[in-house]
Parts: structure tokens; sequence; C-alpha cells
């Protein structure tokens, strides 16, 4: 579903990706780790071109990044992306913030996309919150709308860029929840966290990133228990909060904040 | 193009109008204006600045409804109080020079308060609290203390004010001072085929003093920011924390 | 004095409405990607803002028909409300420059995470800009916006140069006429600072109204 070949990119001097190659199914549910400045993002926001990338070849869906010629605007259509700060545009309400796109880029009648928000908000728990403006919202629910305001376009890749790193420790799990129940759903997922307890519940693979590279892939029980390198090994430790043993099992991690 | 080599030929004209045989003009004649309005109405404008923060009513109150009202007012038209009714009011003659100074003094008066205000309730109330509480004296803390940074964070608005203030004294021309525009116009009249050069000549005299202040109003607002009025709201009138001794304030809105 | 005070409004609405949306134009022109846009929105700006409204005045009313072809250029010098529709040009023109580097400012204070959440669902740059850009950008510079219509609504008084009949105009011709240009002037002054006020004051209005959908809620307690 993606398919990344040797993708190299540099900002300015600093090379941010390096030698990325990486194949993503679909439905699966990938978490990708790393300290910050790993270049975890850029790699994410390659995908949907937010950033162009400057060697290498992405294919997404079939569509081909590289190729000038690409409607990158049907792609972006296909691919939800969610925002450590979630973005939600303060002048409209946590309905017509969902609206907007099925309207205007699908072309949905208002009643038409008046209802699908509506089931979507519903499916975020938001229901009774349709006509509150972003600032009126907890952080929580405003991550949850804007989740919801990217399942609007029935995208089938989501892109989740720490979506929960901004939020009190008591609201994460409103919208870890969300995430959880859709890739129950069998949606195809990126999604870039520290929450390693939902790593281990949720995701198929676990991907390790420093330094513009991928030091490591790996099953997530892999991964927690017998990682390959001295880095994931110390970044590991830090996030779970627990030392990882070089080959131990270690059975009981639970996530840290 | 010769055509317009042509007009540059009255370039003294253009820049200094008939002087040394006639009164200065032209160009220098605007600059002229602009900067003695900014000199003058810097002291007004900063009484009038201060006073608008004034905690006592008797004081903000006045300043407020000077700024406000010369700023609602147009240019031209205090141009014209100044020099057709003030005149035969009080009996005097004032020279066209002079009645547009003063008119455009007042004009700019109310703009150079307001930059005034800006720039003190930029300076964060901190700076206050911190001087007067390491022992300074109020008058002290606001002549060491406010201030210097209140006045750092006016200049680029000076600057800017005064670009705009140096296009607006183009309205003299209207009761027939002889500056840039007038100048051109009169040559524009005596050759009215060369009409369009003449007015690319007036066009590069405004645009090269205006463009070159607005460089340095950028340079100085990169140094020292924007100020940001309209991010201010005022909530009580802390009369212990103002500029002003404490006093028989009361707390306005 | 009526007609003056019709005219005058006329003049200022007109204008203030073509210089927002020329304003916004050239706002969004400055920030295309495509590099002759933008240098052509630059040059805008820097032409404009440079030199003075009234200069713009004086061009577009003696030089603009000189340099038309030449029947063309007579026909525009017979036509009555030449004066009147050259003011709306040349301030329209003056105005849009300033409103245009207000809108630009207010792009920029629009942070980028809302362009990207508008890129990644899809919506097309004109849609960007209509729907999510622009609409939070008015919010922002609503203040700026207003002190600078004022400034326009005033700029109408230049118009008497050109003998276009507005308010001003009317107050001259009365004094020269009748020699009650004092009462004249007085009005016309009132009639000015209450306009100006008043526009001062829907724009205060405006912004409270604007603001309780995304600002000042902040205040309020969520949950
Ligand atoms: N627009 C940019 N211009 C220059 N450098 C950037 C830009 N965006 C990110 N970087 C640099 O690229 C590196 C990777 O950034 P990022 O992908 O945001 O890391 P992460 O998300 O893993 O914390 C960092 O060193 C950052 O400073
Ligand atoms: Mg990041």
């Amino acid at each position: 579903m993606i398919k990344f070949t040797n993708v190299n990119k540099w900002f300015g001097d600093h090379q941010v990706l390096k030698d990325i190659t990486l194949e993503i199914s679909r439905g699966e549910v990938v978490v990708i780790c790393g300290p910050s400045g790993a270049g975890k993002s850029t790699l994410i926001r390659t995908i949907n071109k937010l950033e162009p990338i400057d060697q290498g070849e992405i294919i997404v869906d079939g569509f081909n990044l590289m190729d000038p010629k690409t409607d990158l605007t049907a792609l972006r259509a296909e691919i939800g992306m969610v925002f450590q700060h979630f973005n939600l545009y303060p002048h409209r309400t946590a309905l017509k913030n969902i609206m907007l796109a099925p309207q205007k880029v699908r072309g949905l009648s208002k009643k038409k996309a008046t209802e699908r928000s509506l089931e979507l908000l519903k499916k975020v728990g938001l229901a009774h919150k349709s006509d509150a403006y972003p600032i009126q919202l907890s952080g929580g629910e405003q991550q949850r709308v804007a989740i919801a305001r990217s399942l609007a376009m029935e995208p089938r890749i989501m892109l989740f860029d720490e979506p929960t790193s901004a939020l009190d420790p008591e609201l994460i799990n409103e919208v870890l929840d969300v995430m959880t129940s859709l890739a129950r759903e069998g949606m195809t997922m990126i999604v870039i966290t520290h929450e390693m307890g939902f790593a281990r519940s949720v995701a198929n693979r676990i991907i390790f990133m420093d330094n513009g590279e991928i030091l490591e892939i790996g099953g997530t029980l892999d991964m927690f228990t017998k990682p390959k390198h001295q880095r994931t090994r110390e970044f590991m430790s830090k996030v779970l909060h627990i030392p990882v043993a070089n080959n131990n099992h270690e059975d009981k991690p639970e996530e840290g904040g | 193009m010769d055509f317009l080599i042509e007009q540059f030929g009255n370039w003294k004209f253009y820049l200094i109008g008939a002087y040394p045989k006639g009164p200065l003009g032209g160009l220098s004649i605007n600059i002229a204006i602009a900067l003695l309005c900014m000199i003058i109405s810097f002291f007004i404008g900063a009484i009038f600045g201060m006073g608008r923060l004034s905690c006592r009513r008797y004081i903000s109150y006045p300043c407020i409804i000077y700024i406000e009202f010369v700023r609602a007012t147009p240019a031209l038209l205090l141009v014209f109080w100044f020099f057709l009714f003030i005149p035969s009011v009080l009996g005097t003659n004032i020279s066209l020079f002079w009645s547009s100074v003063i008119a455009l003094s007042i004009y700019s008066t109310a703009y150079q308060a307001e930059i005034v205000r800006g720039g003190i309730l930029a300076v964060p109330r901190g700076q206050m609290e911190a001087a007067l509480s390491s022992g300074m004296t109020r008058f002290q803390a606001a002549r060491t203390v406010i201030l210097p940074q209140a006045f750092r964070m006016m200049l680029p608005s000076f600057v800017s004010f005064f670009i705009s203030l140096f296009k607006e004294t183009s309205v003299i021309y209207i009761i027939g001072v002889i500056d840039l525009t007038q100048a051109g116009v009169i040559i524009s009249q005596r050759q009215p085929d060369r009409m369009f050069a003449s007015y690319l000549c007036m066009a590069i005299g405004f645009f090269v003093v205006c463009f070159s202040m607005s460089r340095v109003a950028k340079t100085l607002e990169k140094k020292v920011g924007i100020l940001d009025l309209s991010s201010y709201r005022p909530t009580v009138c802390r009369t212990d924390l103002s500029l002003y001794p404490r006093g028989r304030g009361k707390s306005a809105a | 004095m009526i007609t003056g005070i019709k005219v005058t409004v006329l003049i200022a609405v007109v204008t203030s409405v073509m210089s927002l949306l020329l304003g916004t134009l050239i706002a969004v022109m400055r920030k295309s990607r495509i590099t002759p846009l933008r240098a052509l929105g630059g040059l805008y700006v820097e032409t404009f803002r440079n030199i003075p409204g009234l200069l713009w005045l004086l061009f577009f009313y003696f030089v603009f028909p000189e340099i038309l072809p030449s029947g063309l250029g007579e026909k525009l010098n017979a036509y009555i409300y030449f004066p009147i529709v050259a003011s709306i040009i040349a301030l329209t023109f003056d105005n849009a420059s300033y409103v245009s580097d207000i809108i630009r400012s207010g792009l920029l204070a629009v942070p980028p995470g809302q362009r990207e959440a508008a890129i990644s669902t899809g919506l097309s740059r004109i849609q960007q800009y209509r729907y999510v850009l622009l609409p939070q950008t008015f919010r922002k510079i609503l203040p700026p916006l207003g002190t600078r219509m004022i400034h326009n609504f005033k700029n109408s008084s230049l118009c008497m140069a050109i003998t276009a009949p507005e308010l001003t105009w009317a107050t001259q011709q009365i004094e020269s006429l009748t020699f009650r240009g004092l009462e004249a002037t007085t009005l016309a002054t009132a009639f000015y600072i209450v306009v100006s006020l008043s526009i001062g004051g829907v724009i205060i209005i405006l912004e409270k109204y604007l603001k309780i959908d995304i600002e000042s809620i902040t205040h309020m307690e969520t949950g």
C-alpha cells in the first residue's frame, strides 16, 4: 500500500531522511518511535507530500509521488492526517470543521455532509458537541474532532503525528480509544507515538528511528523484549520506564506519561 | 526617453522650487514640513499620549477626545481650517507655510500620541514592579526603565508615521503651497505635451523618500518588533503601577 | 452640501469595497508560488504605497486621458462624471495597496498547521484560501482594516483637487460663492468626525461579535 524506496531528504545541509526503504501493507498498523528530531514527522509528512523528497521513490496506493503528473489533491483526499496540535479551524464549529472537505472536495450535498459528519461525531463520542467551536472543547475533544474530520473523507490511510503528546495525561485515553477502534476496523494506520501501551495492543510493527535512519523494524513483542540495537534498548527503557534487558522476557511494561 | 531627460533639466525646481530667487519649494518643502511637524508633534503627542493613560478622567478624557476627533478629521480639512478661518478669527495673518505646519502638527500630534501610548503599554507591567521594588522612585523608574524601553519600541512606528505624514504633506498643494506636487503641476501646465514626464518626476521624488524610509522602518522593526495596540485590552486602571503617582485615581474601564 | 455628502459617501463606499477585493487578490498573489505573480504583487504595493494618493488622483484625472488614444481621452474629459470615476479608480488603487499589506500580515499570522490541515483533507489552493485561511485572517485584521477604511473615507476629501463634487469641494464652493464657508466647513468637519467615529464603533462591535466564536471563549470553563 505504501512503498518507500531509498528515500533521501535534506533540509539544507542537514540530512533528515537517510536511505529509507519501507513497505507497509493494507490494514497494517505501524507505530514509529524515536527521539525528537529523528525525522519521524518528516517521514510521515512525505506520504501525503506535505514535504517533498529529494531522492528515491514513494508509491502510495498506486500514486507515484515523484511523478509530477500525480493529482496531489486526489491523493491527499485518500490520506487522513491528524496533527499534534489538532489544527482545527477555529472559526468553524466542530460539525463545520468536519463538513468542509466532504462538501468542497467530494461535492457532497449539505444534507449528506451533515448526516455523515454527525455520524462521525457520534463515533468519536462527541455528538453533543457538534455546535461547539474548537476553543470550547478540551484538548482530547479537539483531537477527536480532528480525527473525525480526517475520517470524513473516507481515507484509506490515516497518519497520526504525535496525536496525544499535546494532551493532559487524563485526556490521552479518550483519543487512544478512538484510534484503537479505528485500527480494529482494519484501517491502515501510521502512528508516531510514545504511548507504548497503545503500540502493544494494536500495532503490528514498530519502527524505531534515530538521526534520519530507520534503525530497527520489528514485531511489537520483539521490539519490547529483545531489541537488537543498543540505542533502541535505551530508548525503550526510557519510554517504558523500566529497564529493557538484553534478551530477557519482560512482560509487564505499561506506558508512562 | 529624451522627453524624460529634458524633464530632469528642471530638477532644481522639483527639488527646491524657485529658491534662492523665490521661496523655498518643491520636494524640500515637503520634507521640511514633515520634519518640523514630526518634531513639534512628538513633544505635544507625548503629553497627550501619556495623558490618555492617566487614571484621572479629567486628564484622560480630554486627551481621548482630542486624539479621536483629530484622527477622525481629514488632514485637508484641518489645513483649510488653519488656512481660511483661524487667521480671520484671530485677526492675524499667517503665511501659507506656517498655517500648513500648524495644521499638520495638530494632525500628527494625535497619531504620535497613540504611538507613545502604544510604546508605554508595550512595556510589561513587571518592569515597573521590578523597578519600584528595587527602591526606585516612580519618576526614576519611568525615566530609567519604562521610557527608554518604550521609546525603543516606538521607533519603527515613528518612522512609518513619518512616511505617511510626508505623503500627507502633499495636501498643501491644494491651498497653493509650491511643494513637489505643485511644482510638478506648474511644469506640466507649461508643457502640456510633457505631462506624463513631469508626473513621473513627481512620483520619483515621493517614491525615493518613502521607499528609503520604509526600508529604515523595516530594519528597525526587525530589531525591536512592532507595536500592536489592538492586542492590548486594559481592564482595570492600576494607579499603583501606572506612570503617575498614586492619587485620587479612580479605576476606569 | 447634501450632494457633496452623497458623493463623498458614494466614493467612500465604492472604493472601500473595490479596494477590499483588489487588496485580497494582491495579497494572495504575493503568496503565490508563481514568481512573476509574486513580483507583480510586490511591485504594485511598492508603487502605490510610496506615492501619495493625491498624486494618483491628479494622475488619473489629468494624465490618463492624455496618454489614451486622442479621441478616447477627449470623450473622457467631456464626460461629466469623469472626476468621480477618476477619484474612485485612484482611491481604490491607493487603498488596495494598504489593504493588501494588512491582509498579507494577517495571512502570515495564521498558523501553518491550518494550511497543512486543509491540504491534507484535499482542499485545493483556492478552497484553502476561501474556507480556511481568509476567514481567519479577516477576523484577525478587523481593527487595522477598520482604521484603513476610516483613512480611505477621509481621503475622499482629496478628490476635491480634481473637482469631484464631494463634501470638501462643496464647502469650498460655498466659501467662494457665498462667503459662508465657515458654517459649511464646520458642518463638514462634524460630518467627517461623526462618520469616522461611527465606522470605528461599528468595527469594535463587529470585532466583539466575531470574537465570540473564536477567542473570548478561552476564558470559559470547558468540559
Ligand atoms: N522545515 C524545516 N526546515 C529545516 N529543518 C527542519 C524542518 N523541519 C524539520 N527540520 C529538521 O529535521 C529534523 C527532523 O525533524 P522532525 O521530522 O520534525 O523530527 P521528529 O518528528 O522525529 O521530532 C530535525 O532536526 C529538524 O530540526
Ligand atoms: Mg515530530
